[in-house]
């Protein structure tokens, strides 16, 4: 199904319309998304950090990687809650970007990633270290890629 | 020379033009500038929760600041190296923006905090430093760090969004 006529309707809505004609609110949007990002970010850090036994290897994995994978998930439901916003007035130029198709690729990859070897790795607590560190640099990569390819799509946007 | 006069100087400098005539030198130093800063802050972050008492009560401050502190310190350098030069291409507009101003303030803040939590609260650290509950000293960084951070990162967002005044 193409999704061109379902962008084409979404940045028609009032939504959209009203959140274009305020930077200010794209503004506070954007802001917000950005804090989302930098919690998702820290705590992927901190993952890979116990990941690697830098960070209280004496102490079983769930606690650090279940605070973290809280804090990332919160993370990703402000990135969500602000980006669908700032996403809708853009839907139709956004959607054939390259860059923010990159994104919204490496995004999945992560929310996949997320709910399966980290969710894996943080229940069993006893994966050998190779397959932890994969976990832990993974886990830093993908974020970061995201971030990354987000920096990117916003300054040549 | 006023700081006005000075900020005149700084935007006529060789590197502040570049900034603002290279076609990729902005957007490259904008992206930096991002990612150090969710890098720093985010990391920090994990800090500030322990100093309040939440995340990762099990591991001693001063393990976690040594663990921590690396990957918060050079990311800050890179966020302030690219963040001047961002500043120096615009500076005259960014004077006049509310929200670079309150980012200012929020970093002097930030500043601060920090200095006063490494110069007094920590050298009484030892009594504390594998309880989970901090003392309230203690507990006051970890707090103002968050909030002041916090400020830093939306106003600065917002600069992007008011620095050429959008109203006009």
């Amino acid at each position: 199904m193409p999704l061109s006529p379902v962008f084409d309707s979404l940045a028609r809505t009032e939504f959209a319309t009203a959140i274009n004609q305020s930077p200010y609110l794209m503004g506070v949007l954007s802001s917000v998304h950005l804090l989302g990002l930098t919690l998702i970010v820290g705590s992927s850090v901190i993952t890979c950090l116990r990941c690697f036994g830098f960070l209280v290897p004496e102490r079983h994995l769930s606690e650090v990687m279940r605070p973290a994978g809280r804090a990332i998930l919160l993370g990703f439901a402000i990135s969500l809650a602000t980006g669908f916003p700032m996403f809708a007035p853009r839907a139709v130029t956004a959607s054939v970007n390259f860059t923010f198709q990159i994104k919204m690729i490496l995004l999945l990859a992560a929310v996949v990633f997320h709910f399966t070897l980290y969710r894996y790795v943080t229940r069993s607590g006893a994966s050998r270290p190779p397959w932890l560190r994969l976990t832990g640099v993974l886990g830093v990569a993908l974020w970061f890629a995201v971030a990354f390819a987000g920096c990117v799509f916003i300054v040549l946007d | 020379m006023s700081f006005f006069e000075l900020i005149q100087w700084l935007e006529q400098t060789r590197i502040a033009v570049l900034v603002r005539e290279d076609l990729w030198l902005f957007p490259i130093l904008v992206s930096i500038h991002i990612l150090g800063l969710t890098l720093s802050v985010g990391t920090l972050l994990w800090f500030d929760l322990r100093l309040l008492g939440f995340g990762i009560r099990h591991c001693s401050v001063s393990g976690l600041y040594r663990r921590v502190m690396p990957w918060m310190l050079a990311s800050f350098f890179v966020m302030v190296v690219s963040g001047s030069m961002l500043f120096a291409g615009f500076a005259t507009s960014a004077y006049d923006n509310v929200y670079f101003r309150i980012k200012a303030v929020a970093l002097v803040v930030a500043g601060l905090n920090a200095l006063i939590y490494h110069l007094v609260t920590q050298q009484r650290i030892a009594p504390w430093d594998q309880a989970r509950v901090l003392p309230i000293p203690a507990r006051v960084a970890g707090l103002v760090s968050i909030i002041s951070w916090t400020v830093v990162i939306l106003a600065g967002r917002m600069i992007a969004y008011t620095l050429y005044g959008i109203d006009s």
